[in-house]
């Protein structure tokens, strides 16, 4: 199987000769159309990880193989205000250098697997929270990479709106099978979506966590307080 | 049939609009054209000699146009410049340590101090409409690059990482990312510098009094020389005319341009 992307001892500190590291000894092989969960404290370096691969930053250290062009989601939905939901789209492959037929066909591809055709000629002020995350992983996704980051996309929005939106995610990972890597607070959220889980502790790779759990997952399942809490008790050193 | 209808009906209508957007593209051209040629020839044989005893009303309008062209050429100056200044002042943090001060001192001293050796200076070469200019570009400059500077700050972080993962760089970044981003920034930026600018104008125009042995005669006709100079004569009506008028075209400006620039502005704003 391929490995899009690989970690080699990553570290990285903001200083150059300081001992302080964001992440340190990051090693860690991601398998192509995986669903990976990055989760752990405020502050554990998860979201610097995810920088990495976007190439917003660069290791200190240590090697990482990634495939050059990675979409990406923001938790803030970092849509541009004065595009419609359509050119926001389009404006990502665009710049990614497609022809425009190419451009008008996967937009509209992508406005469609995102559900939000009727809301094309919309700005974005004028959509929820949820339909703006929508937005943004349509965008993420017109640029035809194989690995989707997301940087906490539910963490703003209402459960029930959160709830929504992982149902569309797994059914568009199942459709597209793009590699995810996804950054989470929520461990729930985490069992519910991934393939494996990787709790960070101080910019380490703490362990990794196989989700055995067969799809479709739901919260009330008896088998899933218990993996929640296998994941809970490494996070918690118990 | 009524496939073909609605395409014809379709095909026709969208051939008239082509064409009555072509004529308001020729038309626009062709006004803009005409005022550009008028301004142009206007300020190449400036019309600046007037006589305070006897002013029309044709001399006031003329001196609204004169006006407001020295205003708009100084805010398309200062324009120009305080993109790049201020992009340089926000380029670094290390760049914006040590600029961000210099540049804070440089405007906080009142334009107006150093007006008379830029006034003698343009003097000199005869370039009196190039003083006024001049003074109300140093005027409007600094409303603009720090209304920007502000901006460029408030560019959210996931924006400025969005830029950079769906590769917008460059000249590319600047029309498409930065620009845009700081439009409602620059519009208020401008709303502060034209206020400031029609504050100026009411000495820029008033070059008599620091010439050494100035004369009422070298000022240079606009609403700003007409205020003073009727006031220190004791033309009251024309003063009260040109008050009038001057009101009215700041008021109109408002409405027509600031108003409209404001309300478009809220599309550009994040969340």
């Amino acid at each position: 199987m391929k490995n899009p992307i690989i970690f080699d001892k990553v570290s990285l500190t903001y200083d150059k000769g300081s001992d302080i590291f964001v992440v340190q000894d990051f090693t860690l092989s991601i398998n192509q159309g995986e669903f990976f969960c990055l989760v752990g404290p405020s502050g554990c370096g998860k979201s610097t990880v995810l920088k990495i691969i976007a190439g917003l930053e660069k290791p200190s250290r240590g090697e990482i193989k990634k495939p050059e062009t990675v979409g990406m989601v923001f938790q803030t939905g970092a849509l541009l205000p004065w595009l419609t939901v359509e050119n926001n789209i389009a404006f990502a492959a665009k710049m990614e250098g497609f022809s425009q037929e190419k451009v008008e066909s996967l937009t509209g591809q992508y406005l469609k697997m995102v559900d939000l055709e009727q809301f094309r000629n919309k700005y974005p002020r004028e959509l929820s929270g949820g339909q703006k995350q929508r937005v943004g992983i349509a965008r993420a996704l017109s640029i035809e990479s194989e690995v989707l980051l997301m940087d906490e996309p539910f963490s703003a929005l209402d459960p029930l709106t959160t709830e929504e939106l992982h149902n569309d995610l797994l059914q568009i990972w199942q459709k597209t099978k793009k590699t995810i890597i996804m950054v989470s607070h929520l461990v729930e959220e985490a069992v519910l979506l991934a393939d494996r889980i990787g709790i960070m502790k101080t910019g380490r790779l703490d362990s990794i966590v196989s989700v055995t759990l067969p799809r479709p997952r739901k919260e009330e399942q008896k088998e899933f307080l218990p993996e929640v809490e296998k994941v809970r008790k490494i996070l918690h050193n118990q | 049939m009524s496939k073909i209808k609605h395409y014809h009906h379709h095909f026709h209508f969208s051939y008239q609009t082509t064409i009555k957007r072509h004529l308001a593209s020729i038309v626009g051209v062709t006004i803009t054209v005409a005022i550009l040629i008028f301004l142009i020839i206007h300020f190449a044989n400036p019309n600046n000699t007037f006589n305070i005893n006897q002013i029309s009303w044709t001399d006031i309008f003329l001196a609204s146009i004169n006006t407001l062209t020295r205003l708009f050429v100084a805010y398309i100056f200062s324009l120009v410049f305080s993109i790049p200044l201020a992009l340089l002042i926000t380029s670094t943090p290390r760049v914006e340590k040590i600029l961000l001060p210099i540049f804070d001192i440089i405007q906080s001293i009142p334009v107006l101090a150093f007006f008379p050796i830029v006034v003698v200076f343009f003097a000199i070469n005869h370039a009196f409409e190039l003083a006024a200019i001049f003074i109300l570009f140093m005027s409007m400059l600094w409303n603009l690059v720090f209304s920007m500077v502000g901006g460029l700050k408030a560019i959210p972080e996931d924006v400025k990482s969005a830029s950079v993962v769906f590769k917008v760089h460059g000249i590319k970044k600047l029309f498409y990312i930065t620009l845009p981003a700081i439009f409602p920034f620059i519009t208020t930026g401008s709303l502060l510098a034209w206020g400031q600018g029609w504050s100026i104008i009411i000495v820029a125009e008033v070059l008599h009094t620091y010439i050494p042995n100035g004369m009422v005669s070298q000022d240079l006709l606009g609403l700003g020389s007409l205020l003073v100079d009727s006031f220190a004569q004791g033309k009251n009506s024309v003063f009260l005319a040109t008050l009038v008028i001057m009101i009215l075209v700041i008021s109109l400006l408002n409405f027509v341009v600031w108003q409209k620039l404001l309300h478009f502005t809220e599309r550009f704003r994040f969340d």
